[in-house]
């Protein structure tokens, strides 16, 4: 009712010309936001939508592997390799049913991965190594029965990067 | 899961946040409300030196184009795609760094029947009636006699502080009146047989008020164009995030090949806008008219669109007044640099940021500071090892995006999100520029404490290009892109920062027209 008054109070100086100066517009009271209808623009981010259905349904339907992803972790930490960050990423960029990802303070990156079997852990490193070849030129990728561990940004920390896959291979 | 910490909680967020939005592209349909109003829906905004060398020397003048109206077809009739004559299109420029505008160019337009009102008819049985559609025949010339609905508008400038003085009207040259015709919209080729002959008749000379140039070829002028162009932007998100519809098959792998790939050719034809038109508003003006003086060579420039803050329906509607606007000048769009409102500002503020000004966006210096697009590429993409920057807060989007890059763009110190252009650098021609623009002219820093070291001398430098202005040629995306990665950062903490990614939607200098208006007529077929 308040933007009513303010409408027709308005609307008795209403004009089509388009003077200046003006008064600051009057604020209106809040109101719902109406619910979005109509085509998508040119093109859409609709897939994002589904990304925390998509990292859920992969998180309920993990493999069983040899090596976990927290089996690693946590032979590195008790290695001394500790991580700044860790949470799950989007499996199926690798074509693997399950994934995460641990950063160390020194922003080395160490993606791991389960797969249904050793061949399919095979034949997602086959295609990470060609299809992001040039996204993420310096990775190096190793398998331990159907887990497959990638590690990136780690060309200054060659020491670190040996250590984290014999610690891999061992278990 | 005990793993799920901050980052990727963020990351959700920001995923979720983006369902109800997901039209994509510079900056279209980007926030809720302006759905509901697409005649003032900015979608581009081009700033930069103007390279057009035949018939005349343009290089004394800077192009300013700010789109409206995103994805128009040819089956748009039989009204297409008139601008709204209640809304008020503005482009502004803030020549001295405070994130005030200093100077506004008005586009203030019209809508009439032909016929002093009454519009074309047809004598039918002994009655004239009034013909149903916007043309009564195939059209050649501004205000031509089988045109009924005639659009024009008004040029006005102000100076200062858009709302605190009146504007003062520009003159069109070739009749010395204020009016200035918009051409009819392509609406196939026996409405207008050529359309680019058409619409270079809607092409007029005029000076800006209060100002005497300098540096400009003798005997020109500025210039001014409205009308429907081909949609010049290109953009191909959505398909860089498909990895979200991947599956994972018995055999592990399942790439669907609709699928752009992130690091591949710029060009994988992905841009799905190309057959698409938008309204033009472009303006060619002395930059010597733009500028505060000699000393100060960089200007900011965004453009916005503002309609009355009340509107009665009428319900005996007629041609001139199917409702009653009135009130003060309220802004409901707002478009400088490109995706900022579209995959920067988080969704609860896209309403907020289209209605703010530019002096005011420390308000949303944290959307900048801490992004989301990096961390969802992580989200998506970590799995092959690809991290996100590690560094907060983002200095160095703070510069590309509020501030200016230090000795290219920076005007001051105040923070606000604009193009700015250098306009001291001179235009590169067509067939030399890089469609990576000044983005290619850094060396990768040392540390993130020094920042990127300009080297003008590498190759394929390109600084009169994006972020230094914006030229229709610009990837503004992959660069976008490739910065967001972290461009800008030190290999420690940017470590996918060299990654050449792309959108797989490329476009070139060589896609645009080397003269004003630049953008090319729209090549909309009849159905």
């Amino acid at each position: 009712m308040r933007l009513a008054f303010v409408a027709i109070g308005i609307l008795a100086s209403c004009s089509r010309s388009k003077p200046a100066p003006q008064a600051e517009p009057v604020a209106a009271a809040p109101v719902a936001m109406p619910e979005q209808i109509g085509q998508p623009g040119s093109t859409n981010l609709a897939p994002l939508a589904g990304l925390p259905h998509e990292l859920d349904d992969e998180s309920a339907h993990r493999p069983a592997v040899k090596v976990t992803v927290e089996k690693l972790f946590t032979a590195l930490k008790d290695k001394g390799i500790t991580l700044a960050t860790q949470h799950q990423v989007l499996a199926s960029a690798a074509a693997a049913s399950y994934c995460q990802l641990g950063v160390t303070p020194d922003t080395i990156g160490i993606a791991v991965c389960e797969y249904p079997s050793h061949e399919a852990a095979i034949a997602g490193r086959k295609m990470m190594d060609s299809r992001f070849s040039k996204l993420v030129p310096d990775a190096v990728r190793e398998i331990n029965g159907a887990t497959l561990v990638t590690i990136a940004n780690a060309s200054q920390h060659v020491a670190v990067r040996d250590q984290i896959l014999t610690t891999f291979r061992t278990l | 899961m005990r793993m799920r910490n901050r980052l990727l909680g963020s990351a959700l967020a920001a995923a979720t946040a983006l369902t109800p939005s997901v039209s994509m592209a510079s900056s279209h349909r980007e926030a809720p409300f302006i759905t509901k109003n697409p005649k003032v829906d900015g979608t581009d905004f081009y700033m930069f030196r103007s390279y057009e060398t035949a018939p005349s020397d343009r290089s004394g003048y800077t192009t300013l184009i700010a789109n409206y109206q995103p994805l128009q077809d040819t089956y748009g009739g039989p009204n297409y795609f008139n601008l709204d004559p209640d809304a008020l299109y503005e482009i502004h420029i803030d020549n001295d760094g405070d994130g005030i505008e200093d100077l506004t160019f008005q586009f203030d337009f019209d809508l009439n029947l032909a016929n002093n009102g009454t519009g074309v008819e047809l004598p039918i049985g002994g009655k004239n009636i009034n013909i149903p559609l916007q043309v009564a025949g195939s059209l050649t010339n501004p205000n031509d006699a089988h045109q009924n609905v005639l659009e024009s508008y008004t040029l006005g400038v102000v100076r200062g502080p858009r709302r605190a003085s009146a504007a003062t009207l520009a003159t069109n040259l070739s009749d010395n009146t204020t009016k200035f015709a918009k051409p009819y919209d392509n609406a196939g080729t026996k409405t207008i047989a050529n359309y680019d002959t058409y619409s270079a008749k809607f092409i007029y000379n005029f000076d800006v008020p209060g100002c005497t140039p300098t540096g400009v070829a003798a005997g020109t002028h500025g210039r001014v164009f409205v009308g429907q162009r081909q949609e010049g932007f290109a953009v191909n998100l959505g398909e860089v995030f498909d990895l979200v519809n991947f599956r994972v098959s018995a055999l592990g792998i399942n790439t669907p090949a609709t699928s752009a790939d992130l690091t591949g050719a710029a060009d994988q034809g992905r841009n799905i806008v190309s057959d698409k038109g938008v309204t033009s508003l472009a303006i060619e003006v002395p930059t010597s008219c733009l500028v505060k003086d000699a000393q100060h060579p960089i200007i900011a420039g965004w453009t916005t669109a503002s309609m009355r803050q009340a509107r009665v329906l009428n319900p005996t509607a007629t041609f001139k007044n199917p409702s009653r606007e009135g009130g003060p000048w309220v802004q409901v769009s707002r478009l400088g640099m490109i995706l900022v409102n579209e995959i920067v500002i988080g969704i609860k503020d896209k309403d907020k940021f289209n209605g703010s000004e530019p002096k005011d966006d420390a308000q949303f210096a944290d959307y900048v500071t801490n992004p989301s697009l990096p961390t969802l590429v992580e989200v998506v993409y970590g799995a092959t090892g690809a991290l996100a920057p590690t560094t907060y807060p983002r200095a160095d989007l703070v510069a590309a995006f509020l501030n200016g890059v230090p000795t290219v763009n920076k005007m001051s110190d105040t923070l606000f999100e604009a193009v700015r252009l250098n306009t001291a650098v001179p235009a590169t021609p067509p067939a030399s520029q890089n469609p990576l623009g000044a983005a290619t002219c850094f060396d990768a820093p040392v540390d993130n404490a020094h920042g990127p070291a300009l080297n003008l001398a590498k190759a394929g430098c390109d600084p009169a290009g994006f972020p230094n202005g914006r030229r229709p040629g610009d990837d503004t995306v992959d660069i976008a892109l490739r910065v967001a990665m972290g461009f800008l950062l030190d290999q420690n903490h940017a470590p996918i920062r060299g990654a050449p990614l792309v959108d797989g939607a490329a476009v070139t200098a060589a896609n645009f027209n080397n003269a004003f208006p630049y953008l090319k007529s729209p090549q909309l077929e009849s159905p």
